[in-house]
C-alpha cells in the first residue's frame, strides 16, 4: 500500500485515494475534427511504461482533488504528486 | 512406551504438565512446551506424513518454519489447514491429522503412486491429461495430490482482527543482531517495533558455532534494558510475512492460537531485517526417508525439547557446523556411528571429538534404505573406491547455511553469491531497509555484532538522531570459524534413484535436469516446470541447492543463475486474518432514517447497491415472499403505495457554466429544460458505455440537480470530478454530492394526488400547476420539502424529498393518514416487478459494456442537434459496423405460468444453439396474471411478433417477441 503525498493534505494512506487510470491527454475540444484513428488513440491507447509512468489518483476521502502522480512501476517510488490540471 | 525418546533432564518443556492430544485419531502424550512435531518424535512416531506427488513416507525434518516434511491440519472449532507440525504448540484436547494421506501415513492408499513413479516425470500431468480436457482429470489428481481439507467446523471460535501501526524503526527477527539493533534504535527515543516469530526467546543465533555462555548473560542485560523503554513495542509470536512498497510490512500475530489472530500492517521509515539463516539439506539418493533430519533440527529438539529420536546416529555434512551437534549428542550419551564429510581431510577439524568416532572424509552417500524408518546408508569415496555400509536409526544432515532472504528479496533487495559461504547474501535494496546479522552473511559472532553496531550507528546518524555509544562485549573463545565447500549433488549416484531437492513438492534432481534438457534453462522457468520451491515451505531448505545444481549443469556462475524469487507469504497465513475483519464493523451498511420503522413492520432488508440496506418487501403475518410482492405490486397499480427512495444518488451542479458542463455529461439537451422541470437522460463514458441514467432538474438559473441510480454513485462521482477537474477546467462549475442530504418518501398510485392534497402544503399539486417531470420547493405538512414528479413505477408518483432528520416524521404521518386509502409500503423487489412491467431499464440488468442507448430504444434521449457529449463519437464509431445489435425487447411465453430464468440464452432453434440474445429480467406480473420478461435480442426491434427459443433451465421454451412494455404503453398514468 502506497503513501501518497497529497499537495493539499500531506502524506496520506492509499486507502484515502481512488486510482483512476493511467495518464491521458485532456479531452480534445473539437471531438468531431479528430480522425477516427486519432480518436481511438486518445481513447484506448494509454501509457503503460515499465519504469516511470504518470497516473491519475483522486483524493476521494480527503480533499477531493484530482491528482497526477508520477510513479516508478518497478519500485513503486512516487517521484511527484501534483494537481492534475497544473500546467 | 510413552516418551521413549525423551531425555530425563533438560529442555524448555514442563515435565510436570503432561498434555494429551490426538494425531490421526491416536492419543499422544507430550508436555507443556512441546510442539506437535517434538511430541511425535519423543513418542517414536517416525512416519508423520506422505509426500505430495509420490506419496512416499515422510517424517519430521526440522524444528522450524523451514519444515518441508510434515504438514498437519488442525481439526475442530479451531480448525486450520496446512501448518508445519513444527510450529503448532500442543494443548489439551488438540486434534490434528496429517495431510495428503489416507487412511493414515503408515498405510497410505496413494502409495501405489510410487510403483508408477518412473512413469510420471515433471510436467507429466500437463502433458498427459491435456486431452481431451484437463478438467476431466483434475478432481482425481487433486484428491491424490491435495493439501488439507476445508476445516470441518463451519464456525471457527478464533476471532480475527487487524491493526495498523507506524514507527521510525522496525526490527524483524529477535536474534542477537536484531536485539542489538532494537536496543540501539530504542535509545533514540523514537518509535520502535520489534517483531519475532518465537514466543519469548530473544538474542539467539542461527549458527550453532556461535554459542557461548557469556553471550547468554549479556543478552539478558540487553533484554532487561529493552523492556524498560516505553517507545518500543515488542511483538512476539509474530511472523513478518510480506514486504510491500514504501516499507509496509505485513505481519501475522498468533500469540493466542485458536483464540485470536491478528494481521499487522506496519509502516516504518526504516526496516532492519535480522532474520538469521536456515540450514539447507544435501541432495543424495533417497534423502527423504523418515529418520533423516536437518542437523539444526535435531540440535533444536535435543536442546529445547529434550528429544533425540534415535540411538545410533549418523552425521552427514559438507561444513563444520555439524560438530556442535556431535558434541551435544555425545554429551547426552548417544552413540555416533559415523560422520560422513564430503570433503577431503583438512577442511574440518574433528580432532576435538573422541577418537573412536569414525570419520569418512571425502565420502558421499550413494544410497539409503528403510521404508518407514531410515536403516542404513551406503557411502563411498567421491574420488572412487570401496563402498561402506553403515547401520543406524537417525541420519542428521547439514548442507550449509542460507541467509533468510525472503523479505529482503520482497523489498526489492538484490543479492550476490558469496564463495566463502557457498550461498547468497544481500547487497542493496530500493527501499529503506538494511540487513544485519547472519542474514547479512556475517556468520561469526564478533563480526556479526561489530557489523550490526556499525550499520545501525550509520542509520541513526543519517536519520539525524543522536547516537549513544554501544559497548561490544568481550566474548569467550568461540568455536571454530564456519567453513564450507559447496556440494550441490552426489557425483556418483544411480541416475534412476530419487534425490530430492524440494521435499515438500517432490521435486528431484532428475526433474531439474529434465527441465533443463527440455529447454527451461532459466531458474524461474525450472520453477514453473517442476514446481520447485512452490510448496508451503517456499523452498526454504532446497532452493539454493537448486541454484547450485543448475549452475553445475549449465556452466553458468551462481550469480548468473540467481535464486528463485521468494514471494509472500514467507510461511502460510490463515485466511481468517487476511479476510477479516469483515462485514459491518469495517464496511457498515448505510441505512435510511426509517430503518427502525421498516424492521418493526416486517421489512426484509437487502443490500441494494452502494452498501445501502433497504427493504426488499414487507412480510405480513404468514405471507410468502411471492404473496407479499404481489400484494405490494397490486397496491401500487390499483391504489396507493409508498416507498423509501432515499438511497438514490443526488448531485447538485451550480455555476455559470453548469448547463454547458451538463450538456457534455448527458446525452440529452440541457439548455432548454425549463426552470422547475427535469429531463430523463443517460450519462455515457467516453467509450460509449452507459454509465448511469437519471433525471436532470433545472432548479433555477445556473443551478441543476441530478437524481441518479443508487448503485453507481461512486463511479459517477469520479466521472464528474474527473471531467470537472481535468478536462473542462475552463468551466465555472461546482459539484456537490447531496446523496446523504436528501432523503425521500415516494408516494405512488392513481390515488396519490387526492391523498397528498389532504395535507397542508404551499405546493400546488394539480396536474396543470405541477406536471410530470416537474420539481417544486415548499413546505409539506410543516416540513421543508422538495417534491419531484418522477416515476420509476409507471404510476402517478410524487417523490417527497426532505432533510434526513424529517423523514421519519414524514413517513409516519403519511402511513398513518394513508390508512383510509389502503396505503402500502413496498420494497425494492416490488419496484423491480413494476419497472419490468413498464420496460424501464436497470443498470446491471439491461445495460452492459456493449449496449448503447439506441439498443435500449432510448435513441430519443440522444439530443439530435447536440454537437458533442461524452461518448457521442464512440457510439458513432461503433455503429459504423453492420453487425446485428442487441436490442431491448419483451418476451412472453405461450403458457402464462412458464417463467424464463433470468440470464437464459436465446437460441436459434432446438438444434442450432447459436446464441442471439439473453433474458435480462423476468418476473410474475400480478396485474397481467402472467410471467413477463425483458431480453436483449439481435436486431430485436425488427422482429416484433416473431417466435424465438429460450434455452431455459429445463429445456427449450418458445417465446414471442413483443414491445418491452406490459403496462400502460401510452404512459397516461404516470403523466396524469
Amino acid at each position: 500500500m502506497l503513501i501518497i503525498d497529497c499537495p493539499f493534505c500531506g502524506p496520506r494512506d492509499e486507502r484515502e485515494f481512488e486510482y483512476c487510470g493511467p495518464y491521458r491527454e485532456r479531452r480534445p475540444d473539437k471531438m468531431d475534427n479528430l480522425s477516427a484513428s486519432d480518436f481511438i488513440d486518445y481513447l484506448i491507447v494509454p501509457e503503460n511504461p515499465e519504469g516511470v509512468g504518470r497516473e491519475f489518483w483522486w483524493h476521494k476521502r480527503g480533499c477531493g482533488e484530482w491528482l497526477l502522480v508520477v510513479r516508478d512501476t518497478r519500485t513503486h517510488q512516487i517521484l511527484s504528486t501534483a494537481e492534475a490540471d497544473a500546467e | 512406551m510413552l516418551n521413549k525418546y525423551r531425555l530425563t533432564t533438560g529442555g524448555a518443556i514442563d515435565r510436570k504438565v503432561p498434555i494429551k492430544f490426538t494425531f490421526n485419531g491416536k492419543i499422544i502424550e507430550g508436555y507443556l512446551g512441546d510442539t506437535v512435531a517434538s511430541a511425535l518424535l519423543s513418542n517414536g512416531i517416525n512416519t508423520t506424513g506422505r509426500s505430495f506427488k509420490y506419496h512416499r513416507p515422510r517424517g519430521i525434518i526440522s524444528a522450524g518454519l523451514e519444515e518441508a516434511g510434515t504438514f498437519i491440519e488442525v481439526m475442530g472449532k479451531k480448525g486450520a489447514s496446512s501448518f508445519p507440525a513444527t510450529m503448532v504448540p500442543i494443548e489439551e484436547g488438540l486434534r490434528v491429522k496429517s495431510i495428503n494421506c489416507w487412511p493414515n501415513p503408515s498405510v497410505d492408499f496413494g502409495q501405489v503412486m510410487q510403483l508408477i513413479s518412473p512413469l510420471i516425470p515433471s510436467g507429466f500431468y500437463y502433458k498427459t491429461f491435456f486431452q481431451p480436457q484437463w478438467k476431466t482429470f483434475e478432481p482425481f489428481i487433486r484428491k491424490m495430490a491435495g493439501l488439507a481439507d476445508i476445516p470441518e467446523s463451519e464456525n471457527s471460535t478464533t476471532t480475527y482482527d487487524s491493526r495498523d501501526t507506524h514507527c521510525e524503526f522496525l526490527v524483524i527477527g529477535g536474534g542477537v543482531a536484531g536485539l542489538v539493533a532494537a536496543l540501539m534504535t530504542a535509545r533514540t527515543g523514537k518509535r520502535v517495533v520489534f517483531v519475532d516469530n518465537h514466543m519469548e526467546t530473544f538474542g539467539n543465533w542461527s549458527l550453532p558455532l556461535n554459542e557461548s555462555s557469556s553471550i547468554k548473560q549479556w543478552v539478558q542485560t540487553l533484554m532487561d534494558e529493552l523492556n524498560g523503554y516505553s517507545n518500543v513495542r515488542i511483538l512476539t509470536k509474530t511472523m513478518a510475512w510480506g514486504y510491500r512498497e514504501q516499507n509496509l510490512v505485513l505481519a501475522y500475530e498468533t500469540r493466542d492460537v485458536g483464540k485470536r489472530e491478528l494481521a499487522w500492517r506496519i509502516r516504518s521509515r526504516n526496516v532492519i531485517l535480522s532474520m538469521g539463516c536456515t540450514e539447507r539439506g544435501l541432495v543424495f539418493p533417497h534423502n527423504d526417508r523418515p529418520g533423516i533430519m536437518l542437523a539444526s533440527g535435531l540440535l533444536n529438539y535435543c536442546r529445547n525439547y529434550a528429544v533425540i529420536p534415535g540411538d545410533r546416529i549418523i552425521l552427514y555434512t559438507n561444513n563444520n557446523s555439524i560438530k556442535v551437534l556431535a558434541k551435544a549428542l555425545l554429551e547426552k550419551g548417544k552413540e555416533i556411528v559415523a560422520i560422513i564429510d564430503t570433503h577431503e581431510e583438512g577442511l574440518s577439524d574433528y580432532t576435538d571429538l573422541p577418537k573412536d568416532i569414525a570419520v569418512y572424509s571425502g565420502h558421499e552417500i550413494n544410497m539409503t534404505t528403510g521404508w518407514n524408518r531410515f536403516r542404513t546408508v551406503i557411502a563411498s569415496p567421491i574420488m572412487g573406491g570401496k563402498s561402506i555400509t553403515l547401520h543406524g536409526d537417525l541420519l542428521a544432515v547439514s548442507g550449509g547455511w542460507n541467509p533468510n532472504l525472503q523479505l529482503w528479496i520482497q523489498s526489492g533487495g538484490l543479492f550476490s553469491y558469496a564463495d566463502e559461504l557457498a550461498t547468497f547474501v544481500p547487497t542493496n535494496s530500493e527501499q529503506n531497509v538494511i540487513a544485519v546479522g547472519s542474514l547479512a552473511g556475517k556468520f561469526d559472532f564478533t563480526g556479526e555484532i561489530t557489523d550490526t553496531v556499525q550499520k545501525i550507528s550509520d542509520l541513526i546518524t543519517t536519520s539525524g538522531l543522536d547516537i549513544k555509544p554501544f559497548q561490544i562485549p568481550e566474548i569467550d573463545k568461540l568455536q571454530d570459524k564456519y567453513s564450507i565447500r559447496p556440494y550441490w549433488e552426489s557425483e556418483n549416484a544411480d541416475v534412476g534413484s530419487k534425490s530430492f531437492v524440494d521435499l515438500m513438492n517432490d521435486v528431484t534432481l532428475a526433474d531439474i535436469k529434465l527441465a533443463l534438457r527440455e529447454g527451461y534453462d532459466d531458474i524461474e522457468l525450472v520453477k514453473r516446470y517442476t514446481t520447485l520451491g512452490m510448496g508451503l515451505d517456499q523452498g526454504k531448505t532446497g532452493n539454493v541447492n537448486a541454484s547450485g545444481i543448475i549452475s553445475n549443469a549449465t556452466g553458468k556462475t551462481l550469480d548468473e543463475v540467481g535464486l528463485i524469487k521468494y514471494r509472500s507469504p514467507v510461511s502460510p497465513v490463515s485466511f481468517g486474518v487476511l479476510g477479516k475483519p469483515e462485514g459491518e464493523i469495517v464496511k457498515p451498511y448505510k441505512t435510511t432514517p426509517i430503518t427502525k420503522w421498516n424492521r418493526e413492520n416486517g421489512a426484509v432488508l437487502y443490500e441494494a447497491g452502494a452498501n445501502w440496506k433497504r427493504p426488499g418487501y414487507y412480510l405480513l403475518r404468514d405471507e410468502s415472499m411471492m404473496d407479499a410482492i404481489n400484494r405490494e405490486a397490486m397496491a401500487a397499480r390499483t391504489g396507493l403505495a409508498i416507498y423509501d427512495g432515499s438511497p438514490l444518488a443526488t448531485f447538485e451542479v451550480k455555476g455559470k457554466d453548469a448547463a454547458r458542463f451538463l450538456e457534455l455529461i448527458f446525452t440529452i439537451p440541457i439548455h432548454d429544460i425549463p426552470v422547475g422541470m427535469g429531463r430523463y437522460g443517460l450519462m455515457l463514458t467516453e467509450e460509449g458505455f452507459i454509465l448511469d441514467d437519471g433525471v436532470c432538474f433545472n432548479m433555477a438559473e445556473n443551478w441543476y440537480q441530478l437524481s441518479l441510480s443508487t448503485g453507481n454513485v461512486d463511479l459517477v462521482h469520479q466521472h464528474l470530478e474527473k471531467h470537472l477537474q481535468y478536462d473542462f477546467t475552463h468551466l465555472d462549475v461546482t459539484l456537490t454530492n447531496l446523496t446523504l442530504q436528501w432523503m425521500n418518501a415516494t408516494v405512488c398510485g392513481s390515488k396519490a394526488r387526492t391523498f397528498l392534497q389532504q395535507f397542508t402544503t404551499d405546493i400546488d399539486l394539480t396536474p396543470e400547476a405541477f406536471p410530470f417531470m416537474g420539481i417544486r420547493d415548499g413546505e409539506f405538512n410543516g416540513i421543508p420539502a422538495r417534491i419531484a414528479r418522477v416515476s420509476f413505477t409507471g404510476e402517478l408518483s410524487f417523490e417527497i424529498n426532505v432533510r434526513p432528520r424529517d423523514l421519519e416524521q414524514l413517513w409516519e404521518i403519511l402511513v398513518q393518514r394513508g390508512d383510509n386509502y389502503g396505503i402500502t409500503p413496498i420494497g425494492s423487489e416490488t419496484n423491480h416487478v413494476l419497472r419490468v412491467e413498464k420496460g424501464f431499464i436497470s443498470l446491471g440488468h439491461e445495460v452492459d459494456g456493449k449496449i448503447d442507448p439506441i439498443d435500449l430504444g432510448l435513441g430519443w434521449v440522444i439530443g439530435k442537434g447536440k454537437k458533442d457529449f461524452i461518448g457521442k463519437r464512440a457510439i458513432e464509431l461503433n455503429r459504423t459496423s453492420k453487425l446485428p445489435r442487441k436490442e431491448l425487447v419483451g418476451l412472453v411465453s405461450r403458457d402464462p405460468h412458464i417463467q424464463f430464468a433470468e440470464g437464459s440464452p436465446l437460441v436459434a432453434s432446438e438444434d442450432n444453439l447459436f446464441v442471439e440474445g439473453h433474458v435480462t429480467a423476468s418476473v410474475w406480473s400480478e396485474i397481467n396474471q402472467r410471467y413477463v420478461a425483458l431480453a436483449l435480442l439481435d436486431d430485436g426491434r425488427t422482429r416484433m411478433g416473431d417466435k424465438v427459443n429460450v434455452r431455459n433451465l429445463d429445456g427449450i421454451e418458445a417465446a414471442e417477441v413483443t414491445k418491452p412494455c406490459y403496462y400502460d404503453r401510452e404512459g397516461t398514468k404516470l403523466r396524469s
